[in-house]
Order: C-alpha cells, then structure tokens, then sequence
C-alpha cells in the first residue's frame, strides 16, 4: 500500500462514522439511550424520596455510587495519563490510539464526576461546598482538582482535534447540515495549516501533554486521601495514593483495549487498529498487572502481620470472611488470570486480550467496592457489629447507566469529529498528500 | 610449658589479684553507711490523655526530713511488649523535697508510675509506686504539638498559586494558539499554496 492509498484510506475510514450511522448505530444508540433513560428515573425516585431508596445508611454512607466515583474517574485518568505518556514518549503506534484514548477520559470523567451529586442525596447542598467549604477538608481538594482536570481534558482532547475540524470544516461542505458547519468553522478556528500554526499547535499539545499528567495525577491521590487520612480500618494506609493511580491506570489501559476492539469493528479500522497494538498494551497490561499486585501485597502484608484492631478483623473479613469469595475473585479472575492469558502465547491475540481486559475492568470494579464498602461496613465503637451493605435497584440501576453512558458520549463524540487523528497520521507520513493541505487549498473558513 | 613456667603464671595471678582485692576492701572502708531514704508520690485521681499530667514525689529520709537538690526520675509501666518500666520525666526536688514532673497520659486506663531515687553515698536509693486512670476521649494527636498548625496558614496560599498556575498555563495555551492560528492565517495570501497542516 503506497503512503498517498494508506492516508486516503485512513481519512475515509476515520470520517465515515461523522457522515452516516447506519441502522446498527442507531439501534445501539437506541438501546444505551433507554438503559441511561431507566437510570434517569431511579435517579428521580431518589430525588422524590430520598437516600432511603437506596442501600446507603448511616453507617454505610458510601456504596456503589462512590465506588464509582473512583471507577469511573480511574478509567478516566488512566486513559488520559496512558495518551500522555505516549504522545511524549511519541511511540510510532500510539496514532491510532490517542484519539481514543483522550475521548474515553473525557466519556468516563462526565459519567464518574456526577456520582459526588448523585451520592448527596439533596444535590442542591452541593452548592454548600463552594459557600462553606474549609481548604483543610479533603472533600474541598477534590472539588478543586476534578475541576482542573475537566477542564484540563478537554484542551488536551481539543489541541489535537483543531486540524481535523478545519478538515471536517473544508472537505465534508455540503455533506453536512448547516449547524455541523458553522460549528467546524468556529471550533477550526481559521486553521489553515501554516507552519506557523503547526509549531504553535504542537507546543500547546506538548505543554498539555506535560501538564496533564500532575493534574490527572492529583485526581486518584485526591481521591485516596480522601480515604487515607480518616482512621477507618482499611483505609488508613499511607500507600492510597500511588496505589490509586496505578490502579487508575491499569483499568484505563483495559478499558482503552476493551472499547479499541469494538471500535475496530463497528468502523472497520482493521487496518489502522492492528494486532500489534493489543499487543504491546497487554504487556503494557501485564507489566502494572504485577505493579497492582506489588503494591495489594505490601498493603496486606503490613497489616496482616500486626493484625491490630479493627484492621485486622478487616483483613480476615476479606480473606477468610464472608466478603473472601469476592476477593479471591478479584485477585484470580480480575489480576491472575488475565495476565495469564495475556502472557500465553496461544492466547495472546485480539480477542484472548480483550477478554483479559473485560475481567480486569470488572475485577477493578469489584476492587472499588472492596476499598470502599468493608471499611464502612466496620464497626468502630465496641458496641456495634459488622452490617452488610446490599445495593438496591435504584444503585444498580443508576451504575448502569453511567456505564452506558461512556459508550453512548463516545458514540456522538465519533460522530462529531473523526475517531482517528488525520493530522497526527499525516504528520508520521509527510511524503503522502496530507488532508489539511487540500483542504487548505480548496477551502477557506 | 614447664613446671617452672606453670608456678612463675600462678604467682603472677595470685599477686595481681591480691591487690585487687585489697583495693575493694580500701574502698568499702572509706565509704560511710547510707542512710535510708522514703519517696511519697501525689498524683491525679483521674486525668484525660494527651493532657499533661501533674505527678509529684516528696523524697525524705528515714526521720521525714525533706531533701532538696536530689534527682528523681519518673517511670511509667508499659506492657505492649511486655511488662516493663518506660522512664518519662526527670526532675529535681526543691527545698522541701518535692518534685514535680509534667506527663502525658497515651492511653485510656490504669497508669501505673513508678519514681526511683538512685541514691548517693550519702543516700540510699528507694523508689515508690503508685497509679491514676485516664479516661475520657482518646485525643492523642494534637496538631499544634507536631508543628503542623502552621501549615494551615500558609497552605491555602500554596494551593491557590498552583491552582492559578495551572489556569494560567491553561489561557496562555490557548490565547497563544488563537492568536497563532488568526495571524498565520491573515498574514498567507489567498491564492499561495499552503503548507501541509
């Protein structure tokens, strides 16, 4: 395939999702618009009648929704520190990755960051936050970095997108309806592919690039001492943070391969999204597989060799008590196995990944509700004893559609602007006729 | 070695510890007889933890006479890793014999306290034991003791130049790009071809 076919077929098939769904489009549409439609109203039963729908109480105050408010916003920082690190270590097949991988943060960040307001309960008293909020509440910390980091993700997926837009803008015309149009002129804004503007635009992204990962970085860290600095058993532990992000970052990488495969498929990028992309992200996957082991070990280990108090009959509860099976289940089906099947040759293929990589996400996200909802469910004061936490209808329902949610927001994302970056691909092949230049000739603003 | 060597060995021993001995038994001789000597400790009745507490020892002789200028040392029973006296405060008696020493309860119970007089050769060494409970709420960190209540004076500031820091990097990113992308693109003629972008 000579550069000028390869480029030609990588700017059709990354547009073609914009120009036209097709019946199979909308009818997955169809089905994660009324999965998130039934979230909607569970969510409006617990505005009508208030947490007591829930599986929440006064001990286990937080359940699923926090759980994924860790979930969520892993996944969502992960996939963003992974786009980072590659664009600055700029490894060769990182092209047909970025977009997506950017695109599932800012999908799972908008999913992730409603469950704060939807756990308040009366939503209108998190407005109390920013009226009352003391600096020295960890609560407060975490208002302050999910901001910045929602704002932060959404240059860091703009940057790039502005020579595609100016593409979308010069090429696609009439095939679009008016409002797509004037949108593309106004997001482009007046990108015509001077050189001037590429150095411009490359610092930015390189900036973005750099800046992201402290601001992702403080998100999990946050969020772990959030955990962290209250004495609760299992949560009182000095490693939360790094052992937050690397976490992050492990779900994220899965995530990236589960939602890449389906991709691949549903927009026939078999040849730009290839089986040496799955490869090198499972042993990407493999190597903080053994991380995240690492850091559970020296966690568990510390603690069960003192056994104090509350921490240790924590510690049995999980290994031994009655939540064991559900750890035992994480450890073998959501870390062990996965890097097994990743590290067999015979299994180290598309699907052999994608698979290890849908139990690692599930496996994650039974990992979250092991940090979160054991620690709560411990008594602290010697007069009571160990409560089950049970989730209801209105929880399971409501984490559904925050799950469909990422899928659904990446399905308009891709129809909004193309799911591969034209500039990057055009970039690593210089020789070829790279789109934004015809479209600079052909078009104006 | 020869039998010669052998004795020539042995008298050696038998000389050199002859005059050991004779030394120690000099020594004990030049040493008057001490007197004895009573400690009577005054404590809390009961005292909440973390608070300093107010332990006071008179150290007496046997007649009851105070003495002052002697130090006595405050010891308190541990047993987390096994029964054993931990010293936490020392101080001297005043005039009338008494010493005050400041310690602080780390746990809700039965403190036991023990204070020891070493003795001098004037003196002889005695000690006396006694116990106070603490209860109340366990408050056993205070920040304002590990220097940690200043950090809340300054940090909102670091936080806040870092926030501003970061938005910062965030406008100029943009504005920089903005007016990249406005002045190329006014400054390229309509008709010249344009660069790959």
């Amino acid at each position: 395939m000579t550069a000028s076919s390869m480029e030609s077929g990588i700017r059709e098939a990354a547009i073609r999702p914009v120009l036209r769904g097709g019946w199979r489009w909308w009818a997955i549409f169809a089905l994660l618009t009324v999965i998130i439609s039934v979230g909607g109203v569970a969510y409006a039963y617990q505005l009508k009648d208030g947490l007591a729908v829930t599986g929440l109480d006064q001990r286990t105050s937080w359940g699923f929704y926090i759980s994924n408010l860790i979930f969520f916003m892993g996944i969502s920082y992960g996939a963003a520190i992974a786009s980072a690190v590659m664009r600055l270590t700029d490894v060769p097949w990182r092209r047909g990755l970025t977009r997506m991988l950017e695109s599932i943060a800012l999908a799972a960040a908008l999913a992730g960051a409603l469950f704060p307001v939807i756990d308040l309960g009366r939503p209108e008293r998190g407005w109390y936050l920013f009226r009352y909020g003391q600096i020295g509440s960890p609560v407060v910390w975490d208002v302050i970095v999910v901001t910045n980091y929602l704002v932060a993700l959404i240059l860091f997926l703009y940057l790039p997108l502005i020579p595609d837009f100016a593409y979308c803008r010069d090429q696609l015309g009439d095939r679009l309806g008016r409002v797509r149009r004037v949108s593309y002129r106004a997001l482009a804004l007046g990108w015509s592919g001077q050189p001037g503007q590429r150095k411009v635009l490359r610092q930015g992204i390189t900036v973005m690039s750099i800046l992201i990962i402290p601001v992702a970085m403080a998100v999990p860290s946050v969020l772990a001492w959030l955990f962290s600095v209250t004495v609760r058993p299992g949560w009182n532990s000095t490693i939360f943070a790094p052992y937050f992000v690397l976490g992050a970052v492990f779900s994220g990488v899965a995530a990236l391969v589960i939602i890449m495969a389906v991709i691949r498929k549903a927009y026939h990028l078999e040849s730009i999204i290839t089986e040496q992309h799955f490869r090198m992200l499972g042993y990407g996957l493999i190597a903080l597989a053994g991380a995240y082991l690492y850091f559970m070990i020296s966690e568990y280990v510390t603690e069960g060799y003192k056994m104090t108090g509350e921490t240790g009959s924590q510690l049995e509860l999980l290994m031994t008590g009655d939540l064991a099976w559900v750890f035992w289940l994480f450890v073998v089906g959501g870390v062990l196995l996965p890097m097994a099947t990743i590290a067999i040759p015979l299994t180290r293929n598309i699907l052999g990944i994608t698979v290890a990589s849908i139990a690692i996400v599930l496996g994650m996200f039974v990992k979250r509700f092991l940090i979160v909802v054991p620690g709560l469910a411990e008594s602290v004061l010697p007069t009571d004893v160990l409560k089950a936490y049970e989730p209801t209808w209105v929880e399971v329902a409501i984490t559904l559609a925050a799950a469909a949610a990422i899928p659904w927001l990446l399905m308009i994302f891709f129809r909004l602007f193309p799911v591969i970056s034209i500039h990057e691909f055009e970039a690593a092949h210089p020789d070829g006729p790279p789109p934004s230049a015809v479209a600079g000739v052909t078009g104006g603003k | 070695m020869t039998t010669r060597g052998m004795t020539s060995a042995l008298a050696i021993v038998a000389i050199v510890s002859t005059m050991f001995f004779a030394a120690g038994t000099a020594r004990a001789q030049q040493e008057p007889t001490a007197r004895a000597t009573a400690i009577k400790i005054t404590q809390p009745a009961d005292q909440v933890p973390a608070k300093p507490a107010s332990v006071s020892a008179q150290l007496t002789d046997a007649s009851g006479k105070a003495l002052g200028g002697f130090p006595l040392k405050l010891y308190v029973l541990t047993e987390p890793f096994g029964a054993r006296l931990m010293k936490v405060a020392e101080a001297t008696t005043e005039a009338d014999g008494v010493a005050t020493f400041s310690y602080k309860p780390t746990w809700v119970g039965d403190i036991k306290v023990t204070v020891i007089f070493a003795g001098t050769k004037d003196f002889a060494a005695s000690q006396s034991n006694s116990q106070f409970k603490a209860v109340g709420p366990v408050t056993l960190h205070r920040n304002a003791d590990f220097g940690l209540e200043s950090i809340r004076q300054w940090a909102p500031t670091v936080v806040g130049l870092l926030v501003a820091a970061i938005w910062s990097t965030f406008i100029v990113v943009v504005v920089r790009l903005v007016f990249a992308i406005r002045s190329d693109d006014a400054a390229a003629t309509p008709n010249a071809p344009r660069a790959k972008g």
